[in-house]
């Protein structure tokens, strides 16, 4: 600009206005970095069930490691074997009604000795969220069981999927996590992969702000409590998206009620899920020459190192794996060829699991159709049946790892 | 958007702070020069920095010519990458196709097979102010000498990406007053808040609004007519506010360094008449189209039907800059025909003269229609052409 120059205070001065400034900036990041760092320490979610939709990335709710260790320790004791419950929305309990979700069988199943908190996420595998925060609380809660669930030969990413990756992140950074030579690999190689070295350099910057101003904390417990400022599907334009996320209720609808059984079955879709179904078995397998089913060896070698992979060595054996069945209902529509490709599916991945380590079973073979809300998820009925089921296998769990006298 | 990503945040400040703290001239650009270079390497990636870098050695070295003759082909050069790396297949889609299936498929592949996934980051912008610059000298300006000068001017990183496009003329003087320790603490506080209300129009207006119209449009025929204008004026206000958001955080974060640019917003939809909205709406760009398409055409010196024609012509380029579609260029159209009725309907004889007496005498009634016509012409804008006549017609209740 051809503007004449004002002309400059005394250096003195300057300095002086310059300290104050920067001063008051040091002082007001660390104030905010004490109270989001309060905030992470605090179980902001009283009453909590669930991850339920409105705190969930789906809403542009990003629940932090912080927030989800103080959740679990409010629903845990330190004398209680903590159960973590991961996984994806069938663990989460879709179409079961918050009240009567499945987990809260398990935790009247299990009694007093145990105390259990459901962190499942809808569509994430068995090393995210719950995993992560389970892996983080490894010291302080050496009683543990962690529960995931997932499809048949099915491989998992040792740092969890897309959608729920900033938690692994979270804990990664923040240096919580269990140093594993092969995970550390796959760290490498992904951040170092060259079309994402724009995400690498935002993942490593935005954790390592956050682990010194805990801002995501602090966002959230504002965002939680008080005013949501981001839109998204909750309450998307304003003034409809400040309302805080406290005052969504968990509206997951209950199966069994009259008005959704129109919702459950659709003819509509049939075909597709008749597809999802097949292919969870019909991708993997391969004739072999005696005739059987046999999965093909590329997908066995996956499924082996990414199961190895999936979790540290010394938490495998606290880890069971759930492999879920789908509805009766559509498994009726299979041939009997497919059905018996289908059990070799179930029965290799439950084998390939305890192989790697963990404990695994598959469940859902001898429910009803009642038992299901839809081709995958459960209805409060077959949650009941669930947590019977899971709860045995804790109980096995602690007695075989002396976590109860 | 590139302002509101992490990355962006830790460098901001960083390249800010060590700038003004820096002692010495050459030190502070030295500082600046690597600052904004690694900006756009980090932005752009190799692809979309090597064919930037040979723009500018080719502007650079036809500016120090001072050779009429290359300035020209300079400019060629730029108006060329330009078209290539932004407009080959839009251009081979519309002036080959139609002769050609084969040649156009042809072509196409062989665009495909040369051209790097996206176009290089602010291909425009940098188009736009090497032409400035090199026409500029061509008419007698100084050439810049130095190269780092050069290299700030091109790549200066808070307008690297959506401008303001910048006018050497402006920069260098503001540029030149920074580094010699200029830049005063009220430069530093003005830019502060101007970021903090960049970033306010962006995250707080811009994008809840941009979430309401996604949810909205879809509906709008089913839509009551009172919320069919309510959803017109959320599409009209998140281009205002993420536009002027993004200008407000370029134009702050150059204040911060004591380097002013040039404004781009002035409150657009105040405006009472359409060439009283293109003079308050993207001003860098239209200032450009004016000074280098329109005058050059011969602007309003050869009668009204050459000024309409220059008007026209300038404004389907400017809507063919947004980007290659035919929707782009036919919102430019609009507006240039909107501004062709502007300027010469009062030439009318009884009509003409009457509506501009209304009009004098009851501004509000201009500023009305001037909102109506801009924001019926976000919808060419944004939507494929016939949803955007169904809706516009909608709007009417028809």
């Amino acid at each position: 600009m051809s503007e004449n120059l004002s002309p400059l205070p005394p250096v003195g001065e300057r300095r002086l206005r310059s300290g104050w400034f920067f001063g008051g900036l040091a002082v007001g990041l660390a104030a905010l970095g004490f109270l989001g760092r309060r905030a992470g320490q605090t179980d902001y979610h009283p009453g909590f069930v669930r991850l339920s939709t409105p705190i969930t990335p789906e809403a542009n709710y990003y629940p932090t490691v912080d927030e989800l260790c103080a959740v679990a320790r409010s629903k845990c004791r330190p004398d209680q074997v903590l159960v973590v419950v991961g996984g994806n929305s069938v663990l989460e309990g879709v179409w079961q009604p918050a009240a009567e979700v499945w987990t809260r069988a398990l935790q009247a199943d299990l009694g007093p000795a145990y105390g259990v908190v459901n962190l499942a996420f809808r569509g994430s595998c068995p090393t995210d969220g719950g995993a992560v925060v389970s892996e983080v609380l490894r010291k302080e809660y050496p009683r543990q069981v962690y529960i995931a669930n997932d499809s048949p030969a099915t491989a998992v990413d040792s740092i969890g999927s897309d959608a729920y990756r900033f938690l692994f992140w979270q804990a990664y950074f923040s240096g919580r996590l269990v140093h594993v030579p092969m995970r550390e690999r796959r760290v490498r190689d992904y951040l170092l992969f060259p079309s994402r070295r724009s995400e690498a350099a935002e993942i490593l910057i935005r954790e390592t702000a956050d682990r010194a101003l805990r801002f995501h904390d602090l966002w959230n417990r504002v965002g939680y409590g008080h005013f949501f400022t981001v839109p998204s599907l909750y309450g998307s334009a304003f003034p409809q998206m400040l309302t805080p996320r406290c005052e969504f209720p968990d509206l997951e609808p209950d199966a069994t009620d009259p008005s959704q059984v129109a919702f459950r079955y659709p003819e509509s879709s049939e075909a597709m899920e008749l597809k999802i179904i097949r292919n969870l078995s019909g991708l993997a397998y391969g004739r072999a020459p005696d005739g059987r089913w046999e999965m093909l060896p590329g997908r066995r070698a996956d499924l082996i190192r990414t199961f190895a992979e999936a979790f540290p060595d010394p938490l495998k054996g606290r880890t069971l794996i759930l492999i879920s069945r789908s509805s009766p209902h559509y498994r009726a529509m299979l041939t009997a060829d497919e059905s018996a490709r289908d059990d070799q599916a179930f029965k290799d991945s439950v084998a390939l699991w305890r192989e790697a380590g963990c404990h695994s079973i598959e469940y859902g073979r001898d429910f009803g159709e009642d038992d299901f809300g839809d081709r995958t998820h459960l209805s409060k009925l077959g949650g009941r049946k669930l947590a019977d089921l899971v709860a045995n296998e804790v109980r096995a769990i602690a007695a075989q790892r002396g976590y109860l006298k | 958007m590139i302002f509101t990503t992490y990355w962006f945040l830790a460098f901001a400040p960083l390249a800010i702070v060590v700038f003004r703290i820096l002692p010495g001239k050459g030190a502070k650009l030295g500082w600046l020069a690597l600052a904004c270079a690694v900006f756009h390497y980090h932005f752009a990636g190799p692809a979309g920095v090597v064919p930037i870098i040979v723009l500018m050695i080719v502007t650079y070295f036809a500016g120090l010519s001072r050779h009429r003759g290359l300035c020209v082909a300079a400019m060629l050069v730029c108006v060329a990458a330009l078209c290539f790396y932004k407009y080959a297949f839009f251009l081979i889609g519309a002036a080959v196709a139609p002769i050609s299936a084969a040649l156009s498929g042809r072509l196409e592949e062989g665009a495909k097979s040369i051209m790097p996934g996206a176009p290089p980051l602010g291909i425009s912008f940098f188009a736009f102010e090497f032409i400035h610059y090199l026409f500029e000298v061509r008419r007698g300006q100084e050439p810049i000498r130095n190269p780092f000068k050069f290299l700030l001017f091109a790549i200066f990183f808070p307008s690297l990406v959506a401008g303001p496009i910048k006018r050497c003329a402006q920069f260098l003087p503001s540029l030149e007053q920074a580094s010699r320790g200029g830049a005063m603490g009220a430069d530093f506080a003005e830019g502060l808040a101007r970021v903090g209300m960049g970033f306010f129009k962006k995250v707080m207006i811009a994008d809840p609004l941009t979430s309401y119209v996604d949810e909205a449009q879809p509906h709008f025929a089913q839509e009551h007519l009172f919320t069919r204008w309510v959803i017109l004026a959320a599409i009209a206000f998140r281009i205002l506010m993420d536009f002027s958001g993004y200008s407000d955080i370029a134009i702050g974060c150059a204040r911060m360094l004591g380097i002013r640019l040039p404004e781009n917003f002035n409150w657009p939809y105040g405006a009472r008449n359409l060439q009283e909205f293109w003079r308050r709406w993207h001003i860098s760009l239209t200032s450009w189209l004016r000074d280098y398409v329109y005058i050059p055409l011969g602007g309003n010196r050869h009668g009204v039907a050459r000024r309409v024609f220059n008007g026209f012509a300038a404004f389907a380029l400017c809507g063919l800059w947004h980007g290659p579609a035919w929707h782009y260029v036919l919102w430019g159209v609009y507006h240039g025909a909107g501004l062709g009725v502007c300027a010469t309907y009062r030439k009318i004889p009884m009509a003409g003269i009457l509506i501009g007496r209304i009009f004098d005498k009851e501004p509000y009634l201009g500023w009305l229609v001037t909102l109506v016509f801009t924001w019926i012409g976000w919808l060419i804008f944004f939507y494929p052409v016939s949803e955007a006549m169904q809706m516009a017609r909608q709007a009417f209740g028809l």
